[in-house]
């Protein structure tokens, strides 16, 4: 619309001719402010205008209902003179403005151009110029409708400013008059619009007056404006379609009702059209034509607006409710116009956004991708209702449509041909078909809109099926697989798989066939029809493949079979058993699976996995291998979501935690070490899964079953391997093989283990016949060779060997020789030999040790080792007693085991000494349980200084489980220390200590005459508590031809208990003794009653070395070792007072008392 | 009236899709998944200012000849689609936010249940409830 408002222009023409260039382009150099009734924003206009001669002729009628031809303004130029003006132009003026009041129009300016005033004389009298003659005649009651304008044509500053204010002036005068001029003509728009309900209205007629305001509003540059003219027609036309649907017919819609015959699309290269205008106002056009105008214009506007994407949007609006109209209305027109109509309309919307791109490309690229969409979908419609798909031949029936169809479109642009060759063969429809998913694919992708996209791939790869390029199909298919895999979307995924099954049959891929196929029947998504029919499918195939198809097809068999239970009955097993596991799996297929062999694959157990301490290696005793709890570990089913969620290991890591406040445990319990992480959300992690596609494991190492039929849902399948090897292994994989598939299910988990133990070889060397061996006697025995994991040939050698003299011999077989045959046998057996045992008594160590013994078999790789115990038979000890001078030894003779041992003619022999045997003569028994003891009485002895005597215990004895029976000997060797022999007289002890208590004894019976039944106290004599006792000390020396070499200086002292006794005087003291005896005495106070023992007292040698602290008893500790009652030394001072005791009464409960208080 | 109600977690996998009862059910899978690509557009085209209060309801995500396709993203990034018939009139840009509002509600409520884990299907049965209803009501 280039029209501009129209303003006449009067009076003196050549001068209006000379600045007519300045005016045109002044107007529109400052825009104007709008302000606007009914509470409308104000808008900024930029004032246009086409100036035309005055003639009285087209002033318009007021009720003329015209905007855009109709003059608005008037002005009357003039650059006369005061004379000309008296003369004529007054007269001029007067006759314009009647003729202006005539049609009462007010919009009217009178410009007086004058030269520079500052050039003109001094005017002498005031108001005689002739704008003050035109101001005086014309302009009296409007003083602005009059303007001067200086020096039009030079450039000075003052004429600039001149012109400003005419300009100012001009543009809001002009306002004025549109302003007037639109709200008239809206007053009465909106009069007729409220007329429409009432009969006899006409929508077309009213279309006429709005949009006249539309192309007044465009006019004055107001194109948003003028937009919402359009969009209220659009939506008042939608809005009567709607009611007219609905039941409420208006007569002016009957028009748009008619069979329509024309489909010609949308044309945008007009901005207007005016032909198509003139039939809208007299309601000549047909419902599509009609909205095809409509759009055009809205579709001009937005375009002038640069906003061609908004086109694009809108475009969808218009072609889908179009269609809706033309349903809603039961127009009549041939199948397959509409799409027509949509598919070029559409396509004219992409050309010309195309044109009218003002770098929106992105922007727009959101529609017409949509729009690409849909016009490939229509066209589609058409190929299927023409049957110009492939695969199919048009009937004469459908050649003759397309002949009508053809017949409906007029020529308009470059895309009516293209649709009429599309429509003209298969072939050429396939090229444009195809022509537009690419479009559509290429614009989706361009705006990363992949699922879109894919969508479309989808359908491309069904119409690639059609045209048998299959290979081409199997990409898009893939590829919306993968995405809908990806975003768990498994519904859609398996949809598209069924596609997919269908696309790789057709070209001939068994392989990926099958895989697809198995999928698809096990689908949960799917029907159970679509799942049969591809079950028998798979069948089908594999039934023929046995001639084509090389080798097995790997399947990711994880969604097909699940595994949901995986239970060992013993966990621990040893070399060579056989282990079973009870697989629960979950058929998916719809029949039952008939497998050949179903294998579940062992891999060992990642050391970080281990459940328990790793015990394979130490050799079990064989009962204790059956673990009665069978473990299970149950698998988390794979639903379509649960990989999302985290599983939790089987063990969680935890350790104590205590709080501690000073030193005080305040809080303990037990936390877990990585709960952040364990705890961690889970929900905001992307999912990252991706298919992997099946890796067949190593099966060399598998559980298996054959021959299975997997029913639909669960079964319990038993799968038995023998283990080969050892280790601890989890389940890795599992494996059904059905003819030539193999479905590979990963099994992920760590907590079931399967431990395989190894045994070695081990022995035992039991006695036959009694608990323990026992060195010196030879014994029956029974070796037990437990073979493990080893088997034996038969014919074995083996042999027994030690680093000791250990003899062994077999039974039966020669003396001397270690060596026996085993018999042939398998692992996890025995073998038992009886063999003989000796050990000689003088190899054997005094301590009862382990003996290390080997047992050699051939052909093994290392001899079975064991360690064996071997008991001395008897043990003795010694020891001398002393009875004043009178000195005896004691021989005792036990046994180590619990074997008798029958003891007899025992002797003890010195060289030096003689000993009488005390005991009478017999035979005795010794056992761990039974000792026995042998004293002699020391005798003579031989001539000799020493003072020590070797002696020598030999005795006889035999064993019941000797096995030869024979006499042995023991022998044992003893010193007796310290004797000191002469020729004629023996004494051995040195000194003799006694001591006793004297002072007022208590005669008992006086005060116990009432206790004369008890005879003994009656004798008893008594000391009483409290009082002082004197303690009588006195040591004798006795054999005199000791003096030589006994010690003379000796030293004492008397210890006590002191809650027993006081004692007072020296309790300590050096003496000499030479050949008298040597007495003290000291005071002693006993303090409690009772039965007491006297003092203690002890002497001891002096020692020589510490003279000079004489009087020190320090020493009396080291005397006692060296000199005392203890050690070998015992018996040199015969103390013979040592359990002397006295008797000691209470003393009467009187204040006495203290005087005991010491 | 609403011919699919669809429930989509953040990571884009349906968590809960009732359709009319149809021949080809699946399709309205096919526009749901499909009408994600609008979403995620308009989600993103959001600035990224964290204080932004985002307008949780998308409006119009694309219409199709016979099915209009709405939008909602709730703060959790969980989408709820419906799609409408086109011919429905009736169902105006308000009466959509209204079904969105109660939509959300009902999601809301659904998630209360301490025994419901994020991220799982949803099999609530008051859930479904709230959506067939506002399938029925005309």
């Amino acid at each position: 619309m280039e029209a501009k408002p129209i303003i006449t222009c009067h009076g003196n023409q050549t001068l209006f001719s000379s600045i007519h260039p300045q005016v045109v382009n002044g107007l529109p150099k400052e825009v104007c402010e709008w302000r606007r009734s009914y509470g409308r924003a104000p808008r900024s206009v930029q004032l246009e205008g086409s100036f035309v001669p005055y003639d009285p002729d087209i002033l318009p009628e007021e009720d003329t209902k015209t905007l855009v031809s109709r003059p608005y303004f008037h002005i009357y130029w003039t650059d006369c003179d005061l004379d000309t003006y008296k003369q004529s132009v007054r007269d001029d003026l007067a006759e314009w403005q009647a003729a202006l009041k005539a049609k009462n129009i007010p919009d009217w300016l009178i410009v007086v151009v004058i030269p520079d005033e500052s050039k003109v004389k001094a005017k002498l009298l005031p108001r005689s110029s002739v704008i003050d003659k035109v101001r005086n005649d014309f302009c009296s009651k409007q003083p602005e409708r009059s303007i001067v304008l200086t020096e039009p044509l030079k450039t000075e500053p003052k004429s600039a400013e001149s012109w400003h204010q005419f300009f100012q002036k001009l543009r809001s005068l002009l306002l004025q008059a549109y302003n007037r001029h639109l709200n008239k003509y809206e007053e009465n728009m909106r009069g007729l619009r409220e007329r429409r309900n009432e009969p006899g209205w006409n929508y077309f007629e009213y279309f006429a007056v709005q949009e006249e305001l539309g192309f007044m509003l465009e006019v004055l540059g107001l194109r948003e404006d003028a937009l919402i003219q359009y969009d209220e027609l659009d939506a008042m036309f939608d809005q009567f379609v709607e009611n007219h649907a609905s039941g409420a017919m208006v007569k002016w819609l009957s028009p748009l009702l008619q069979p329509c015959h024309s489909w010609t699309g949308l044309s945008l290269a007009k901005p207007l059209d005016f032909d198509l205008r003139d039939r809208v106002k007299r309601s000549q056009t047909s419902l599509l034509e009609f909205r095809n105008y409509l759009f055009c214009r809205q579709a001009a506007l937005l375009f002038a607006m640069g906003r061609a994407w908004e086109v694009a949007e809108r475009s969808f609006d218009f072609l889908h409710n179009t269609v809706a109209e033309m349903k809603a209305l039961n127009v009549e027109l041939p199948e397959g116009a509409l799409q027509c109509w949509e598919v070029l309309s559409g396509l004219e919307v992409l050309a010309a956004c195309q044109k009218h791109d003002t770098g929106q490309v992105d922007k727009c690229a959101i529609f017409t991708a949509h729009l690409w969409d849909h016009i490939r979908n229509k066209l589609k419609e058409l190929g299927q209702l023409c049957s110009l798909m492939p695969g199919t031949t048009p009937t004469s029936q459908q050649l003759s449509q397309v002949v009508d169809l053809k017949a409906g479109m007029v020529y308009s642009a470059d895309h009516v041909d293209k649709l009429q060759e599309a429509l003209s063969s298969p072939s050429a429809f396939k090229k444009h078909y195809l022509e537009m998913c690419e479009l559509a694919m290429g614009t989706f992708k361009h705006i990363s809109r992949f699922r879109s996209s894919r969508m479309i791939g989808r359908e491309l790869a069904s119409f690639y099926m059609k045209i048998s390029e299959a290979q081409k199909a199997e990409v898009f298919l893939l590829d919306a697989i993968k995405m809908y895999r990806q975003e768990g979307w498994v519904s859609l995924a398996h949809a598209t798989m069924r596609e997919l099954a269908t696309c790789q049959k057709q070209m001939g891929n068994s392989h990926r066939y099958l895989k697809t196929a198995c999928e698809v029947a096990c689908s949960r998504y799917l029907s159970d029809t679509e799942r049969r029919l591809h079950y028998d499918g798979v069948m089908s195939v594999l039934d023929e493949s046995k001639y084509f198809l090389s080798g097995t097809v790997t399947v990711d068999g994880s969604g097909l079979v699940e595994p949901q239970q995986l239970e060992l009955l013993r966990p621990t097993v040893k070399l060579d058993e056989e282990v079973t596991m009870v697989l629960q799996l979950h058929s998916n297929f719809p029949q039952p699976l008939t497998c050949q062999l179903l294998q579940v694959s062992l891999s060992p157990c990642p050391s970080a996995h281990l459940t328990q301490s790793d015990e394979i290696n130490v050799a079990m005793p064989a009962s204790s291998h059956v673990h009665s709890q069978p473990t299970v570990a149950s698998i988390h089913r794979q639903a379509s979501v649960s990989s999302l969620r985290k599983t939790f290991p089987s063990k969680i890591g935890s350790c104590a935690m205590y709080e501690r406040r000073q030193g005080k445990v305040i809080v303990a319990g037990i936390t877990c070490e990585n709960s952040h992480e364990l705890l961690k959300r889970t929900d905001s992690t992307p999912i990252t899964e991706t298919p992997a596609t099946p890796v067949k494991g190593d099966y060399s190492h598998c559980l298996s079953a054959s021959d299975v039929v997997l029913q639909p849902g669960l079964n319990d399948v038993e799968l038995k391997m023998k283990t080969t090897t050892e280790g601890v292994f989890v389940p890795s994989q599992a494996c059904v093989h059905m003819k030539s598939v193999e479905m590979v299910i990963p099994l992920s988990v760590t907590d079931l283990q399967l431990r395989v133990a190894c045994y070695r070889p081990s022995f035992t060397l039991v006695p036959k016949h009694s608990g323990d061996f026992v060195a010196g006697i030879e014994q029956a025995a029974t070796f037990t060779l437990n073979l493990g994991s080893q088997t034996l040939e038969s014919a074995t050698s083996a042999r027994l060997c030690s680093s000791i003299p250990v003899r062994f011999s077999t039974v039966h077989g020669p003396e001397g020789d270690s060596s026996f045959t085993l018999p042939a046998q398998g692992p996890r057996t025995s073998v038992e030999v009886e063999v003989r045992v000796y050990l000689p008594l003088d190899h054997a160590s005094s301590q009862s040790s382990f003996t290390p013994i080997e047992c050699v078999v051939d052909g093994w790789p290392e001899p079975v080792s064991q360690e064996v115990r071997f008991l001395q038979p008897l043990r003795a000890t010694h020891r001398i007693y002393t009875a004043r001078e009178t000195k005896y030894v004691q021989i005792t003779l036990s046994g180590d085991s619990n074997t008798n041992f029958v003891i007899t003619s025992p002797e003890l022999s010195s060289p030096v000494a003689g000993f009488t045997f005390l005991n009478p003569t017999q035979e005795w028994s010794v056992s761990s349980k039974q000792a026995v003891s042998f004293v002699w009485q020391l005798e003579d002895a031989k001539d000799g200084e020493e003072l020590d005597i070797a002696a020598t215990f030999t005795c006889q004895f035999t064993c019941e489980v000797d096995l030869t029976r024979q006499v042995q000997k023991f022998t044992y060797d003893c010193r007796l220390s310290h004797f000191q022999v002469s020729v004629s007289l023996l004494y051995l002890t040195w000194y003799i200590l006694d001591y006793w208590l004297s002072g007022e004894m208590l005669p008992a019976a006086a005060d116990l005459k009432s206790h004369e039944t008890s005879s003994w106290k009656t004798k008893m004599a008594g000391y009483k508590a409290g009082v002082t006792y004197t303690f009588n000390v006195s040591v004798t020396p006795v054999g005199s031809h000791c003096s030589a070499v006994r010690p003379h200086q000796l030293a004492y002292k008397v210890t006590t208990d002191s809650t027993a006794w006081a004692l007072s005087g020296k309790t300590t003291g050096v003496f000499s003794v030479s050949e008298k005896a040597y007495h003290t005495q000291l005071k002693a106070v006993p303090l409690a009653a009772g039965f007491c023992h006297l003092p203690r007292r002890c002497g001891s040698k002096r020692d020589p070395e510490s003279v000079d602290n004489s009087d020190s008893v320090a020493s009396s500790g080291d005397a006692d070792a060296q000199f005392g009652y203890g050690g070998t030394e015992r018996g040199r001072v015969y103390n013979a007072s040592l359990a002397k005791q006295v008797h000691v009464f209470p003393t009467p409960t009187t204040s006495d008392m203290e005087v005991t208080m010491l | 009236m609403a011919v699919c109600v669809a429930v989509i977690a953040k990571e884009n996998y349906p968590l809960f899709i009732k359709t009319t009862p149809t021949d080809n059910e699946l399709q309205f899978y096919y526009t749901v998944h499909t009408s994600l690509d609008v979403v995620e557009e308009k989600i993103s085209s959001v600035g990224k200012n964290v204080n932004d209060l985002r307008e949780l309801y998308l409006g119009l995500l694309y219409p199709t000849e016979d099915y209009k396709v709405y939008g909602y993203v709730t703060n959790t990034k969980v989408k709820f689609v419906v799609v409408v018939e086109s011919s429905n009139t009736a169902l105006r840009d308000n009466e959509i936010r209204t079904m969105f509002k109660k939509l959300h509600g009902a999601y809301v409520d659904m998630l209360c249940n301490p025994f419901y884990t994020p991220g799982d299907n949803i099999v609530s049965r008051q859930f479904e409830n709230v959506v067939l209803g506002m399938m029925q009501q005309d």
